[in-house]
């Protein structure tokens, strides 16, 4: 199948062939191709992805499993509303 | 990485990539060091506005002009996308206390010969029709533009390279080589000396800290800046929003306080930013917390001014260290120290960081530049 076709970021809908020009780039962490590409930014920010990104990286030798890095999890972990900043429960 | 370059440069931000890329464009031999991954602090944390209107009179205005006629042509330059497109800006006196400050950007801009428009009543809300009606007491506005960060710095790399730059990631300077009271090189903390003829530091919060060691204060300082991006939304801002008590509250290590700004990206997703509080730095493992006072203010003031999006879901978050001056203008030039120049402390950067690496390449090529930089440079005093 054509890189063009695969989806690997579903939420931002971004194609391997975009995943593999970054890496042509010189992006080789999972952090680095989501900034470069946005896979990893949408609404299920990379749960999907991530694995995908990783497996690529893996496979192509431009990390190891003792050197990948996942990319950092951050506040709100779940997307929430801005109504619910700040809400003690 | 060689052992021996013409230029190094310290700093993977907006500001490295683009001496790093000048450089290398000129035909010098150029190694840009970088201690986490390119984009990683306050650049990649910024929201790509490329502001005009409230750049500090004098050169700093000269330079944002340049910049952004630069800016303009950087996609052919680079021959890639780097989202660049115009967008209004606004800058809003949302209280009383506001407008003295305000009217003064105003006349000092207009005075400047930059035609910026005063709106306040209906027209504010024809330009800004999310924006709640009677929350703000007036704005200034100028068509300005935007890019997007990562794609504009990334590019510069791609760009660079072909110029023949090394890029070392993940690589930190321990400290800069000093020899007989000239800078030669860097120390990387793994112990390696590399040298080169002239040391270029474009380390935003850090630039300090570096320049420390070497003999050379540097008044650079910094505060926790945090923001939210939310799902996108069908076209909701027209212009990037910003409050008029952005730099005199939110860059102040006594009063710094939350200060409103907001943009929609390229993607429709709202940015929201940025809470403000003195820090002297964003240390290492706070650097991605996300504070409750944020969070606070941020669903405050947009009930107050944007209450439409109350129940627009934020997808996530981030933490930086945004650096300043007290005076608002950067410490730029060659410094007192031989081999060392230094690019720090901007106040819009995005818009003058074009013109920044051009002088970069000018600084090292030929050992000048057109511009007198006396009055930026001369804010950093051997210790």
């Amino acid at each position: 199948m054509d890189a063009k076709e695969i989806i690997i970021c579903r939420c931002e809908e971004i194609t391997l062939a975009e995943v593999l020009a970054a890496i042509d780039d010189g992006c080789h962490t999972i952090t680095s191709i989501k900034k470069a590409t946005r896979a990893g930014m949408g609404a299920c920010q990379g749960r999907t992805c991530n694995r995908l990104i990783m497996q690529i990286l893996l496979s192509k030798g431009l990390q190891t499993s003792a050197t990948i890095a996942v990319d950092k999890a951050r506040f709100p972990i779940i997307p929430c509303t801005i109504a619910a900043l700040g809400e003690d429960n | 990485m060689k052992k021996n370059y013409q230029a190094i440069v310290i700093g993977g931000g907006y500001f490295g990539c683009s001496s790093a890329y000048n450089l290398a464009k000129a035909s010098i031999s150029t190694l840009l060091l970088e201690k986490n991954e390119i984009t990683s602090g306050a650049s990649g944390a910024n929201f790509g506005c490329v502001q005009v209107q409230d750049a500090s009179p004098g050169l700093s205005l000269e330079l944002t002009l340049a910049g952004f006629a630069k800016m303009k042509t950087m996609e052919k330059e680079l021959n890639r996308d780097i989202g660049f497109n115009l967008q209004g800006s606004l800058i809003a006196a949302e209280y009383e206390h506001h407008l003295p400050e305000l009217q003064q950007l105003y006349q000092t801009m207009r005075g400047s010969g930059l035609n910026i428009q005063w709106l306040e009543g209906e027209r504010l809300y024809q330009m800004e029709p999310n924006l709640k009606n009677g929350s703000i007491r007036a704005a200034t506005y100028f068509e300005q533009g935007r890019i997007y960060p990562f794609h504009y710095m990334y590019a510069q790399i791609a760009r660079g390279k072909e110029y023949g730059l090394d890029v070392a990631e993940n690589t930190a300077v321990a400290e800069l080589l000093m020899e007989n009271g000239k800078c030669t090189g860097v120390i990387l903390v793994d112990g390696n000396a590399i040298r080169a003829e002239q040391i270029v530091i474009t380390a935003g919060a850090w630039t300090r800290e570096l320049c420390k060691k070497a003999g050379l204060d540097v008044p650079v300082y910094s505060v926790k800046a945090e923001a939210f991006v939310t799902e996108a939304i069908e076209p909701f801002l027209r212009n990037y929003y910003s409050s008029a008590g952005f730099f005199a509250e939110a860059h102040s290590q006594e009063s710094a306080a939350m200060s409103l700004c907001i943009g929609q990206s390229h993607y429709g997703n709202l940015l929201i930013g940025e809470t403000s509080k003195p820090e002297n730095m964003v240390s290492a493992d706070l650097a991605d917390n996300t504070s409750m006072e944020h969070c606070r203010r941020v669903k405050q003031k947009v009930a107050e001014f944007f209450p439409a999006l109350e129940n627009i879901k934020i997808l996530r978050s981030w933490v930086t260290a945004s650096p300043y001056t007290d005076t608002c203008l950067p410490v730029f030039g060659k410094s007192a120290i031989p081999g060392l120049i230094v690019a720090a402390g901007f106040k819009s950067c995005a818009v003058i960081s074009p013109m920044v690496g051009e002088i970069i390449a000018d600084l090292v090529a030929r050992d000048s530049c057109k511009y007198d930089l006396s009055e930026f440079i001369g804010q950093s005093k051997l210790l």
